[in-house]
């Protein structure tokens, strides 16, 4: 038990730098220990860790949609950016 | 029009990059705006090519392709752009802004010290089928600074390759882990301020 509360004893802020770093896949095996005994005792943890969720999610819902968007510069736009060639 | 009868001359340049504009702009502006978030910021991506291509036009190899020209020259523009904050005072400005969104987050002992309201808590649809939700998102993506931007963009555009983004971006592993930390902070805070339908 001991040894588990020991792992456990990292900040929230340390907790989310750890999840920031394990969304890249980059935890080695004793991070992945201490982040999910974090999150398992911390609530708030918990919460931060939904949300962050739900906006990866978000982002890439985003950008899907921005990939297949074909956007049309404006008269305006080209004339603007004409502009500079002349 | 075959380029031996314009070159060296740059009315006819212009006449030929005008006609690409209008022929690849479309392309080339929602190429941009999806790798900066940014239409303004892609507009001038797209003009900073333009200009690109007028000046070297003689260095357009005849019966190549203008659009892979053209892309060639934009992508590099769009690197150039987050590369450029990475100057000193760029670089300072976004460690305070990110000093401060960590202070304003957690107290000494790095404990929760603002503990917001969890977006999801309160809402029985489900957020991502709500375009208004996604709209305040973009909004708040946009309003990133540049860096932090790059990251949250690479990370879906290269599928979460750190290493990739790291290059593109000219920043090391740690620096990715905490802007993406930050970013995420910064993201969650705008819309906790902005999404008032939760």
């Amino acid at each position: 038990m001991n040894f588990l509360m020991k792992m456990a004893m990292i900040s929230c802020k340390q907790a989310a730098l750890l999840g920031s770093k394990g969304s890249f896949n980059a935890l080695n095996f004793i991070e992945r220990i201490k982040l999910k005994m974090h999150v398992k005792i911390c609530t708030t943890c918990q919460d931060y860790a939904e949300d962050s969720k739900l906006i990866d999610e978000a982002i890439e819902k985003i950008l899907q949609q921005r990939e297949k968007q074909q956007l049309s510069l404006t008269d305006e736009q080209k004339a603007r950016i004409l502009e500079v060639l002349k | 029009m075959s380029k031996s009868d314009i070159t060296n001359n740059s009315l006819d340049a212009n006449t030929v990059v005008s006609k690409w504009l209008d022929t690849y702009g479309d392309d080339m502006f929602s190429w941009a705006y999806y790798k900066t978030s940014s239409k303004e910021t892609a507009e001038d991506l797209v003009q900073d090519t333009m200009v690109s291509a007028f000046k070297s036009f003689d260095k357009f190899r005849e019966g190549s392709n203008p659009k892979t020209w053209l892309y060639t020259i934009l992508n590099n523009k769009i690197i150039d752009y987050y590369r450029a904050s990475n100057t000193q005072k760029s670089v300072n400005q976004t460690t305070l802004q990110g000093n401060k969104l960590e202070d304003d987050n957690y107290d000494a002992n790095g404990m929760w010290s603002n503990v917001q309201e969890s977006l999801w808590s309160n809402t029985e649809e489900h957020l991502l089928d709500n375009p208004s939700f996604l709209k305040v998102l973009g909004s708040c993506i946009e309003h990133l600074p540049e860096k932090w931007r790059g990251v949250v963009i690479g990370k879906y555009i290269h599928h979460k390759k750190g290493a990739q983004i790291c290059k593109e971006l000219d920043i090391t592993p740690s620096n990715l882990w905490q802007m993406a930390h930050r970013a995420k902070l910064q993201l969650r805070t705008c819309l906790n301020q902005n999404w008032k339908d939760k």
